[in-house]
């Protein structure tokens, strides 16, 4: 059976009319914008379990458990990125990500691809490469998007 | 005159504490009340949570595997012991790839919401559940807001075995 419920909308009722400020949404955007989050640490631990992941699934590279892990470490870091100041991980791990969701599924390949992805973010990170724009960033996601591209066109 | 979000309690379940302070301090802006705001950084600890406080919004990551946020998402729609099963929950996720928000649609979610994100794709969000509350459809098979979000003229047959409408609350 189905039924169609129309809750109260309690939460209007607490909030009122009006909508959002335009001066509290610019300073909502500066706090994103100017944020001093060291995104290092962080981007690193993902890295560093993405290694993990591979390396604790050994030889059996076409698990659905390594996909899901890959794909958790990656989309977090794919979120991460730009909220902490580093577009250029966003940039690169975007490429990446599209990728896994487009094929469900990992392969010997795949994990070359992610390896590979690793040592650009690290690059990145390392010498704090922040900006789409530097030509290192640039450089780096336009080789994985070539292989990327390439993995694909051999798998249709 | 703006919205007043004094008497609105928001439960936030991130990944890290650095991304739910960056949410903490991006709502708080937004007028929400700092202390209105809690955390949470597993579904388990959310549900709990939840269920202490019935917060007005949560809003979600898609958590680590399998899918955890999904599973917070059908447990609050549909676990006996959620103090409201028809909550806005806001998903947030680093992907925006078709199948998950479909995942996330099928699974009961009011609004999706990709990271890395503006302040003002979040507004947006709360505002719709705010102001444009979908109803539910509680069936077997699937509670949660209606998934046909456009409001679209359809002159055909209504085709659902049976429909009761309820004003609830």
């Amino acid at each position: 059976m189905n039924m169609i419920i129309k809750p109260k909308n309690t939460l209007k009722e607490k909030v009122g009319d009006g909508g959002f400020r335009a001066e509290s949404l610019k300073k909502a955007q500066t706090a994103i914008d100017e944020n001093d989050v060291d995104f290092v640490p962080i981007a690193k631990k993902y890295l560093g379990l993405i290694n993990r992941a591979i390396e604790d699934n050994g030889d059996n590279k076409n698990s659905k458990k390594l996909y899901s892990e890959l794909l958790d470490q990656l989309m977090q870091l794919r979120a991460q990125g730009s909220m902490f100041n580093y577009p250029s991980i966003t940039v690169t791990t975007d490429i990446v990500v599209d990728l896994l969701e487009s094929l469900n599924m990992v392969d010997d390949t795949i994990v070359e691809i992610v390896q590979a992805y690793e040592k650009s973010a690290m690059a990145l990170l390392g010498a704090k490469v922040k900006s789409v724009d530097n030509p290192v960033c640039k450089a780096l996601a336009s080789e994985l998007q070539t292989v990327c591209n390439k993995y694909k066109a051999k798998r249709s | 005159m703006a919205y007043n979000f004094t008497k609105v309690d928001v439960l936030v379940v991130e990944s890290t504490p650095e991304m739910f302070k960056l949410f903490k301090t991006v709502l708080a802006m937004l007028d929400v009340p700092s202390q209105n705001i809690d955390s949470a950084y597993s579904a388990e600890e959310g549900f709990e949570k939840f269920c202490k406080k019935n917060h007005d919004i949560v809003i979600t990551d898609w958590l680590d595997n399998p899918d955890k946020g999904i599973e917070l998402l059908k447990t609050i729609r549909t676990h006996k012991k959620s103090p409201n099963a028809f909550v806005p929950v806001i998903m947030t996720a680093g992907s925006s790839h078709f199948s998950r928000v479909i995942r996330s649609r099928d699974a009961g979610v009011s609004e999706y919401l990709v990271k890395p994100f503006a302040a003002e794709s979040l507004a947006i969000r709360i505002t719709r559940v705010i102001e444009n509350p979908r109803d539910f459809v509680v069936s077997d098979a699937y509670t949660g807001p209606e998934r046909r979000i456009r409001d679209v003229e359809y002159d055909g047959d209504d085709r659902r075995v049976e429909k009761q409408w309820i004003q609830a609350g």
